[in-house]
């Protein structure tokens, strides 16, 4: 247990967690990141529900039968689709976080002057990034779940948990992208701006305007980030998506450990 | 211990580091000198494996640096000129993570741990916050963090920079004692610090190596004699001149005016006395001698000496290494 405490990339994902829980600033935003999580659902819930009403209430003056409804289902995909899009602005800012102040306190140059390789640090990083987007999801995640069992007649089961595992998934793979152009300069903006940029672009290469060569567009549609979170959030599997978001995560992360060699290098 | 060949390093056209060679052997402290921007930081950051050099090999304990970076690292502590300090963390728990970095060390990390804290004074202060530590104590924890894992080789930049007298001393003592079983490299531009403190000393200006030997060997090299400090007052003008054409007497200069008269600085060759020729010259051309010591030439001497451009000629080539009582000047 001691020798596991003591693996470089636990002690380095345990150090960013305690200097990013180390300010009561850090649980402000927390509460109010959960509140806002709270005040989403219930407000996705209360549209769906006053919709699901009003088509209840035109049946009936119609004389036609009542529409069947999956209101839980449609709330699920509705909640993680708005957190998704929560992600491109909130993942950004968390990885830009975790590499800028080792530059600006002089700690960059203990690391990597100490034998750990650029995957050890690049990993202490991504561990400690997805802990903290796993503290922020926790309640969507609870939510999710919460919906699957009062809801009657519930989700299937593998269908209610896909939804919060495709957040997840998504999450994954948005933080080992941003990642990258963290680990690439000290600057704070640069490093955001730049991750946003390539957040958005992958966010956006489905639906941009009508592509003349075929062969692009189909590219555009395989790279983009929503189009395989669809499924998931509609409670379908496909191991395509899977590998898709696990695929893109490996791309980030050996991205980003590129990106700490070359610092060596341009020094 | 450690050792580099033949470093260069460029940014872009500009030389950094110029054909750099050293060695440093266990039990030695090592000082690097030379004036802002001579290149120490950018030496001791190769050195210390933070970035590569643009051509030439570091080996510590035996192992390249370049081809073997995990190895060669876990034998070396390095304290940049800025301590690399968390001030979120509590002083045990930022030593524990260096250690957890640094691969750790035969010893059992709770034993290292106590033993660096007394070593570096900081045993009573375990569970301080590192922000909220004094700046010395801030400097101790940096010295700290470089020592945990019982490196062979240390690698200090500037670390007496910005503290108290009392402070220094106390630093530089405990530095001292590290040397018995360490090869230590200082970079300083503290003079009288290195003077105290190395057994050696590489001078370095503009990226290259110009001088190294032990401060005395190096007096002796640059074959100064001692300063005669003259403090004199009447028609002084002419003095200079006077006594420098008399045997034994190197170079002499009037500085600026010091309370009552002028001072009057006089350079001896090696092993001539030259103080009675020189005051019965002053008493001679009318002047009055109010004052006269004489001391050796101080390594702040010998410093100002081989950096000041005027008096520098283009250097050839650097030294290959200098082991133990190698001295030499490199012109």
């Amino acid at each position: 247990m001691s020798s596991l405490a003591a693996h470089p990339v636990l002690a380095l994902a345990r150090k960013d967690l305690s200097r990013l829980f180390a300010s009561p600033l850090a649980y402000l935003l927390l509460a109010l990141f959960y509140l806002a999580l709270g005040a989403l659902f219930l407000h996705l819930l209360g549209g769906l529900r006053s919709q699901v009403q009003a088509l209840a209430t035109q049946a009936l003056q119609s004389g036609a039968a009542p529409p069947v409804a999956d209101l839980p289902a449609s709330l699920l995909e509705a909640f993680v689709q708005a957190l998704a899009s929560l992600l491109l602005f909130v993942v950004p800012l968390l990885a830009v976080g975790l590499f800028a102040y080792e530059g600006r306190q002089g700690t960059l140059e203990l690391l990597l002057t100490s034998p750990l390789t650029p995957g050890h640090l690049v990993a202490g990083k991504f561990l400690a990034g997805w802990v903290v987007l796993l503290c922020l999801l926790a309640p969507a995640l609870a939510l999710c779940l919460l919906t699957q069992v009062w809801s009657q007649p519930g989700l299937a089961w593998p269908a209610a948990l896909l939804p919060p595992a495709g957040l997840l998934l998504l999450a994954t793979a948005m933080l080992a992208l941003t990642l990258f152009p963290a680990a690439l300069t000290d600057s704070r903006v640069l490093a955001a701006v730049l991750s946003f940029v390539m957040l958005a672009v992958l966010w956006l290469a489905a639906s941009l305007p009508e592509i003349q060569s075929a062969g692009l567009a189909q590219l555009l549609r395989f790279v983009s980030l929503p189009r395989h979170f669809d499924d998931f959030a509609r409670g379908v599997f496909d191991t395509r998506h899977l590998v898709y978001y696990l695929s893109l995560s490996g791309l980030g992360l050996a991205l980003s450990s590129l990106a700490v060699t070359s610092r060596r290098w341009r020094n | 211990m450690i050792q580099a060949r033949r470093l260069n390093k460029l940014y872009g056209r500009k030389k950094a580091i110029e054909d750099l060679s050293l060695r440093v052997e266990k039990g030695e402290v090592v000082g690097l000198l030379g004036p802002d921007g001579a290149g120490k930081t950018t030496a001791m950051r190769i050195l210390a494996g933070f970035f590569p050099p643009t051509s030439g090999t570091v080996k510590v304990a035996g192992y390249d640096l370049l081809r073997q970076p995990r190895i060669a690292k876990s034998r070396l502590g390095y304290l940049p000129q800025q301590p690399p300090l968390y001030a979120h963390m509590r002083v045990d728990d930022y030593l524990r993570f260096v250690d957890a970095v640094q691969g750790g060390a035969a010893k059992p990390l709770a034993r290292r741990l106590e033993e660096v804290k007394a070593q570096c004074r900081l045993s009573h202060l375990g569970s301080r916050l590192i922000g909220r530590l004094s700046q010395g104590n801030q400097r101790r924890l940096g010295l700290a963090q470089a020592l945990i894992h019982d490196p062979e080789v240390l690698i200090l930049d500037e670390p007496t920079e910005g503290l108290d007298p009392p402070h220094v001393a106390e630093l530089r003592e405990l530095i001292a004692g590290l040397a018995e079983d360490r090869a230590v490299l200082v970079s300083t531009h503290i003079l009288p610090e290195a003077d105290s403190l190395c057994r050696r000393v590489l001078i370095l200006h503009c990226g290259r190596l110009i001088a190294q030997g032990s401060p005395r060997e190096l007096r002796a090299l640059l074959g100064r004699g001692a300063l005669i400090e003259m403090q004199v007052e009447g028609p002084v003008e002419s003095l200079p001149g006077r006594l420098k054409s008399l045997s034994g007497v190197r170079n002499a200069m009037l500085e600026e005016s010091v309370g009552q008269g002028r001072l009057l600085l006089v350079e001896a060759q090696a092993g001539r006395d030259v103080r009675a020729a020189a005051a019965r010259t002053v008493i001679e051309s009318g002047c009055a001698l109010l004052e006269l010591r004489s001391r050796d030439a101080s390594l702040e001497d010998i410093f100002l000496h081989l950096t000041t451009e005027d008096r520098l000629e283009p250097p050839g080539h650097a030294a290959d290494g200098g082991a133990k009582g190698e001295s030499e000047v490199i012109r």
